[in-house]
């Protein structure tokens, strides 16, 4: 066989990353970029709001009890007079800061839990998702009573109960993709480089399920949301006076045949950010998603 | 004749059973040498044991009997950390190259990560010479570091983890299918690269393959596998012109036949 120096290969102008092509993608969905901004607003609504609202959320006026909306109290106000936007802002407040930080919860658990538990396969990974499986077969509601009634009502114990029930799903996933993964040719290539364990986790394992923890994760936040807000409707949420949309929807459903608002207004925030949060999921599911493209 | 550089003793390897299936023997004690410098090649169907053989010798499987030495090192009973040591040894290119490179990696990481494996590994601005060097070695010009594996063709791939299989500097290079993924036009440019690094650089190359034309071409000596047992080898010459074994003689009727078909 004659020596041959091999050709010099041409290439195409360089090509977007990864994060940069589903960004275009995710530009292109029309549904999940309104549902983006929808969400950046009401945040910011929530969190700057009560700062420029000039009423406290307990600032209570026993002269202006079930007032109807006007220009002076958008929302109305509630049965001990207080301002019900402001109201509507801090519960906000506590409904996203309970679906970000349990949400921050959840990944963290999961994510680590599920990968390694993946890498290690065989037994140990058998043992750990079988753990799983147990603390799935516990009822959340009686659960989460237990703990409250124990531990007394505690705004981070209800971070800790919606976690530790949440993590397991995503634990799950996570374990399922890494398996699948983890048979792959490059992770191979990699053992075969002597790499260590962790960064063949870290480098190579969870890059590759990062997409589907994204999407999954903006699933988990209106799931979250909705059991604090479960919860707090039966009373077992944040604490009186303060609000959150949950404790605000249930209060406004008492109130619903003599002050609509005070129903409608909290549950159209509610809806609203749910619905924007599952559009935005489903918006980055076609964006990141490895199934739906093949390289 | 020399020693051996890359001697397999009757491997066995098992797998268990799993609900409702039998355990399957995948390689019921295969021995084969491969000398220095010289191309082995070992043909076989598909599920005749010859990715098993490939995995046994990266350490990517473990094995349930037999004996693998390199040079005068057991292979295949060395711990962690002298394994760790003397990894770079023993590197394979893989069949696929649309799954053996990390799609989240760009093709510096990847190669960077081939270049810790050395035992003296540069670093700084003689790693980054290092990996560029090796870019144009395999035909790829300088600013592939950059770019992400989906951005290159199939037999570019297939060059770039031929880079990475080479830059830990082994002893010996296990190629598992390596263009059989590839265009036919492409297959040639990829087995001539190959064949100018083992002149170069004085490798012992692996080469397994269903495709006896490709290992009549490239191969000095041929084993013959079939369900996980090696039933002939010798020069690639002598087994493909006048082969001993039954099996071997319908795997070159095959193959002569579909040439005719062709």
């Amino acid at each position: 066989m004659p020596e041959q120096v091999p050709p010099t290969e041409k290439l195409p102008p360089p090509g977007r990353s990864y994060w940069g092509d589903a960004w275009s993608r995710l530009a292109r969905n029309r549904l999940a970029l309104i549902s983006l901004w929808v969400l950046v607003g009401i945040t910011l609504f929530c969190v700057v709001g009560p700062w420029l609202r000039g009423y406290g959320f307990n600032d209570q006026d026993y002269a202006r009890v079930f007032a109807d909306p006007s220009g002076a109290f958008p929302f109305g106000t509630d049965d001990l007079g207080r301002d019900q936007m402001v109201r509507i802002m801090v519960g906000g407040r506590v409904s996203l800061g309970i679906g970000l930080t349990a949400t921050a919860v959840t990944l963290i658990i999961g994510v680590l839990y599920g990968a390694v538990a993946g890498y290690a396969g065989g037994r140990l990974g058998a043992l750990m998702m079988r753990l799983v499986d147990v603390l799935y077969a516990m009822p959340f509601t009686i659960f989460v009573i237990m703990l409250l009634t124990f531990f007394g009502r505690n705004m981070w114990l209800l971070f800790v109960a919606i976690g530790a029930v949440e993590w397991l799903t995503m634990a799950r996933m996570v374990y399922g993709q890494v398996r699948s993964l983890k048979e792959r040719d490059f992770v191979l290539a990699a053992r075969m480089l002597g790499q260590p364990w962790y960064r063949i986790v870290w480098r190579h394992l969870l890059p590759n399920v990062l997409g589907v923890i994204v999407v999954y994760a903006t699933l988990t936040v209106p799931s979250v949301i909705l059991l604090e807000s479960f919860l707090s409707f039966l009373g077992l949420g944040v604490q009186a006076p303060r609000p959150s949309w949950g404790s605000l929807i249930k209060f406004g459903a008492d109130q619903m045949t003599t002050s609509p608002h005070l129903l409608i207004i909290p549950a159209l925030f509610f809806s609203v950010t749910l619905f924007c949060l599952n559009f935005l999921g489903d918006g980055l599911r076609d964006a990141l998603d490895p199934q739906s493209r093949r390289d | 004749m020399p020693d051996p550089r890359l001697r397999i003793e009757d491997l066995r390897v098992t797998f268990p059973a799993r609900a409702g299936r039998a355990p399957v023997e995948a390689l019921k004690g295969v021995s084969v040498e491969a000398y220095p410098g010289e191309v082995l090649g070992i043909v076989g169907e598909s599920g005749s044991g010859k990715s098993t053989l490939a995995r046994s010798v990266l350490h990517l499987q473990a094995i349930d009997g037999g004996r693998i030495w390199l040079d005068d090192t057991e292979w295949s009973t060395l711990v962690p950390a002298a394994l760790r040591r003397q990894r770079h040894a023993v590197q394979m290119v893989f069949q696929d190259p649309h799954a053996s490179l990390n799609p989240r990696l760009t093709i510096r990481e990847t190669l960077a990560e081939a270049l810790r494996c050395r035992p003296q590994r540069p670093r700084g601005k003689a790693a980054r010479q290092e990996i560029e060097g090796w870019l144009d070695r395999v035909g790829l010009p300088k600013d592939a570091a950059q770019r992400y594996p989906h951005e290159f063709s199939g037999g570019q791939r297939q060059r770039i983890a031929i880079a990475r299989a080479l830059i830990p500097q082994p002893q010996v290079v296990v190629a598992d299918e390596p263009v059989s993924a590839l265009d036919v036009s492409i297959q040639a440019q990829i087995l001539n690269l190959l064949e100018s690094l083992r002149q170069e650089l004085d490798l012992t190359f692996v080469f397994i393959t269903h495709d006896l034309e490709l290992v009549g071409y490239w191969a000095d000596r041929v084993a013959v596998m079939r369900r996980g047992e090696v039933v002939e080898q010798g020069d690639a010459e002598a087994v493909l012109q006048r082969p001993q074994h039954a099996y071997t003689q319908e795997l070159l009727a095959s193959a002569a036949d579909k040439r005719v078909r062709y």
